[in-house]
């Protein structure tokens, strides 16, 4: 009876350890520019109108309203920008997956 | 982004000699429209221009196709006394078109509008190693 209390009490001092040097030790939110998601969100934004603008362009021509060169030029940005956004999204998995992997 | 202005860039370049290609075919096309009315003049061949103007959003220099002057040079009169447009003498007015010079243009602007492709291509590859950077 004594060992899972001791256990759970020793889990809780350990978690609070955690959160107590966490906070003290390293703040993300307190870093100027914003944190790290947000940048994220902000860039995957970006990313969706530049695609968005690649598609509109891309009926725009089909319906035989934009100029080709213009098509050519959205297509492209919204190309590469697809290309960057899933060139992050594999990095930032693979960060989580070594981090998931690490032995403790 | 520093790439999308030189792409926005030899857009505008190309925009600009589709505008002078047009030109260009109306000229040859109308190489041989004589008027309508007896003794009027026939079709004036134009020159087309391009302009620079400085994007202030972009930051950089387009350049853009502006009004198409028309030539000032003297019409060719050809004789034929047949033709009903032909005036007194039996001569009748025709464009002052010659078609090697509008041949001449046309391949300087088919020339341009390669170039200005080359640079898309160049800029997009280089974007393209740079995000493989990410990639490995």
């Amino acid at each position: 009876m004594a060992i899972p209390a001791a256990a759970a009490a020793a889990y809780r001092a350990a978690a609070q350890m955690g959160t107590t040097a966490a906070s003290s030790a390293v703040t993300p939110a307190s870093v100027p520019g914003g944190n790290f998601s947000d940048f994220l969100s902000g860039a995957v934004k970006d990313s969706i109108n530049t695609i968005r603008q690649g598609e509109q362009a891309a009926t725009a021509q089909v319906s035989g309203k934009a100029n080709l060169v213009d098509v050519v030029q959205s297509v492209n940005a919204a190309e590469i920008t697809l290309d960057t956004v899933v060139a992050v999204r594999d990095k930032v998995v693979a960060a989580y997956q070594s981090i998931m992997n690490m032995p403790i | 982004m520093d790439f999308s202005k030189s792409m926005s860039v030899a857009a505008s370049g190309m925009r600009a000699q589709t505008e002078r290609m047009k030109i260009i075919s109306e000229n040859i096309a109308n190489a041989n429209s004589t008027s309508a009315t007896k003794g009027g003049d026939p079709y004036r061949r134009k020159i087309a221009t391009l302009t620079t103007d400085f994007d202030r959003e972009l930051g950089a220099s387009l350049v853009n196709a502006g009004k198409p002057l028309p030539d000032k040079s003297d019409f060719r009169n050809q004789y034929d006394p047949g033709n009903p447009n032909a005036d007194s003498q039996g001569y009748v007015k025709l464009p002052n078109v010659d078609s090697l010079v509008e041949i001449m243009d046309m391949r300087e602007a088919q020339r341009s509008y390669e170039a200005d492709l080359s640079v898309m291509d160049s800029t997009k590859q280089m974007m393209a190693k740079t995000v493989d950077l990410l990639n490995k």
